[in-house]
């Protein structure tokens, strides 16, 4: 049997998790791709910059142009393939993937390493 | 623009109140600090409240009595009333002094 | 028996949520303008504070998602932009007027000035979050905040005029200066209804791990330990109200308040005071700041726990730590905290609509709660909260300007 999704109402903005569980953002953003006129889902999108974008193109320029001074993130738009998800349940959608190895927790890096980690009373051995 | 600006004007002087009953309005807040700092001069005297305590509550009152002070003389209120006021005011601040003077 | 011990957890820490500086303040005001006459307002703020409460544990219990995390998912991301800008300043405001509490509470016990304690009662929080984990948090903060059972031992003691108290219980108009009168209403309302109570609260039933067998328990902690609060809050009318009252003490500053108690328990009164005012704003800070961080993490996704240490969340970790850093600044500006606690409250009641409206949508979803959506009593109540919530979002702003004092 075919299993359908609503994917507005049950993949957008829905959390993503790891192999471990690992909180890693959300779905921010949906691509389609169309093969021989039969559009299918390609990839999700994360970050600040794709939540800007659906609020406004405004927003999401000025997003832009604070990324390109600030960030610490290599891209604006985390790429997710759809080929990555391992199970979409009521609560998330899991990743076959280690969250700490992807872009997504480059920020969460940066400031581990650049501020949390300096500051006594971490937990960082 | 400026139609809008006297609209604006006529409204906020319609809904005000008049100058004799916003000086009293505005005298309520001498008569609650004044009753305060009579009351924590009776907790003081009974060992209840700090001396510290007593000197912030007297500067809090003291500021008030200046603001009270500079709308009475702002204020077109009737000269009956300011001249009541003043001397309520004046009454407020040697009750304060006097406190001030048992604190030293 | 684990449960047991929950119950009594839950109802401690509901009754140390619902005390903080916010009631300290339009409370005395309350007794000190208007006696006994405004303590319905508190009561009708109770009845709601205490369906919404129960609607968002039970949220928690069924879907094991607390409230913002849920309110992206099924309503969307440009659903909650605003509502997630709003309460993130409603946050940073209240955040800083419980610091304000607590550095008053400071100036009362040392006698330094308020502005001094801003930084290390900022850091003081800030080490509780970075260092303690939820419970520890929780039961420390609420156990120590039954000392604020004094305000009820004090009107007790007075032997306030019961006929008058019951009659204020319900509503009646102002013998006197309506404005201020609906003004001071209005803030008891915002007091109480702390649109940062449910997103905590839900928050932490998802730290807690609670499941669907849970529902009874956390029905039972909205109503006693919201009830419980209230008695205090009322305590605190009623002392204002015989002591401050009769002298025509009016509270436009909380040196005015700190008297309230020195009537009926002459040497500890004015201790009991300050450290009332400071357990119950410490407990409350650290609340406020958590919620903002757990609001943080659920909008974008992020790992979030107070369990974890912060190594293990940054992102979490850093943005109380910004929120306490930025909130301590208002005391630091020498910003009088008794109108700062006043206006935010007013802002409270004003924002309510836009912060209750999302998750009382969210009750009524059957595919997301089955069986323990909302009932046609809660419903009603819903109902009555949208509406009540519009109308003090209308009535709060002109009110800002006429009777704020």
């Amino acid at each position: 049997m075919r299993e359908q999704i609503d994917i507005i109402r049950d993949i957008l903005d829905k959390q993503l998790v790891d192999r471990d569980h690992t909180a890693m953002g959300r779905v921010d953003g949906i691509v389609l791709s169309i093969d021989d006129g039969a559009p299918r889902i390609d990839h999700f999108e994360l970050g600040f910059v794709v939540l800007a974008c659906r609020l406004h193109p405004r927003v999401e320029q000025w997003l832009r142009a604070i990324r390109t001074r600030w960030s610490v993130r290599k891209s604006a738009r985390q790429i997710v393939p759809w080929s990555a998800v391992q199970d979409i349940t009521q609560r998330e959608i899991r990743l076959d993937v280690h969250a700490i190895e992807t872009s997504a927790f480059d920020w969460e890096k940066w400031l581990r390493k650049n501020i949390v980690s300096k500051i006594p009373g971490s937990g960082e051995e | 623009m400026r139609r809008f600006l006297s609209a604006a004007l006529l409204l906020a002087a319609c809904s005000r109140k008049s100058p004799d009953e916003q000086l009293i309005k505005q005298f309520d807040s001498v008569k609650s600090w004044s009753a305060t700092v009579q009351f924590a001069g009776e907790k003081w005297r009974a060992n209840s409240v700090p001396a510290f305590f007593m000197r912030a509550t007297i500067a809090a009152a003291e500021k008030d009595y200046d603001a009270a002070a500079r709308s009475i003389d702002q204020s077109r209120a009737r000269k009956e009333l300011r001249d009541q006021f003043r001397r309520e005011l004046d009454a407020a601040r040697a009750s304060a002094q006097r406190l001030k003077h048992e604190l030293r | 028996m684990k449960k047991a011990t929950q119950l009594a957890l839950g109802v401690l820490t509901a009754v140390g949520g619902f005390f903080d500086v916010g009631n300290i303040a339009t409370c005395t005001q309350a007794g000190a303008h208007f006696r006994f006459q405004l303590i319905w307002s508190l009561i009708l703020a109770t009845i709601v504070v205490i369906f919404l409460i129960e609607m968002s544990g039970r949220f928690a219990a069924v879907t094991k998602k607390a409230l913002p995390d849920a309110i992206r998912e099924h309503l969307g991301f440009s659903f909650w932009f605003v509502p997630f800008l709003i309460l993130t300043a409603v946050h940073l405001l209240v955040l800083a007027a419980e610091i304000g509490g607590i550095c008053f509470a400071l100036h009362l016990i040392t006698g330094l000035p308020i502005q001094v304690w801003a930084l290390p009662v900022a850091i003081l929080v800030w080490l509780f979050l970075w260092r303690s984990t939820f419970n520890a948090i929780e039961n420390s903060t609420s156990i120590l905040g039954l000392i604020t059972l004094c305000f009820v031992v004090a009107a007790i003691w007075h032997h306030p005029p019961v006929h008058e108290v019951l009659a204020g219980s319900l509503p009646s108009m102002p013998s006197h200066d309506p404005a201020n009168y609906w003004f001071i209403a209005v803030s008891i309302v915002g007091a109480v209804i702390a649109p940062y109570l449910f997103y905590f609260y839900s928050s932490g039933a998802v730290e807690d791990e609670w499941d669907s067998t849970y529902i009874p328990i956390n029905r039972v902690v909205a109503v006693i330990g919201m009830g419980f609060g209230s008695i205090i809050s009322v305590g605190a009318i009623i002392v204002a109200g015989i002591v401050l009252a009769p002298r025509g003490i009016k509270v436009s500053d909380y040196h005015q308040a700190a008297l309230m108690l020195t009537e009926i328990f002459p040497f500890w009164g004015y201790l009991l005071f300050a450290i009332s005012m400071a357990i119950a704003c410490l407990g409350a800070a650290v609340e406020v700041a958590l919620s903002m961080s757990y609001t943080f993490a659920q909008t974008f996704g992020w790992n979030w726990g107070e369990d974890l240490e912060p190594i293990k969340d940054a992102r979490f970790s850093l943005v109380y730590t910004i929120a306490l850093l930025l909130a301590s600044l208002f005391m630091v500006a020498g910003i009088d905290p008794l109108k700062l606690t006043i206006m935010t409250m007013a802002t409270n009641a004003f924002v309510l609509p836009f912060v209750t409206i999302p998750f009382l949508l969210l009750m009524n979803d059957r595919k997301l709660l089955r069986d323990a959506s909302n009932g046609i009593i809660s419903n009603i109540a819903t109902a009555a909260i949208v509406v009540l919530a519009l109308v003090l979002a209308v009535v709060s702003i002109p009110l800002t300007f006429m009777g704020g004092s």
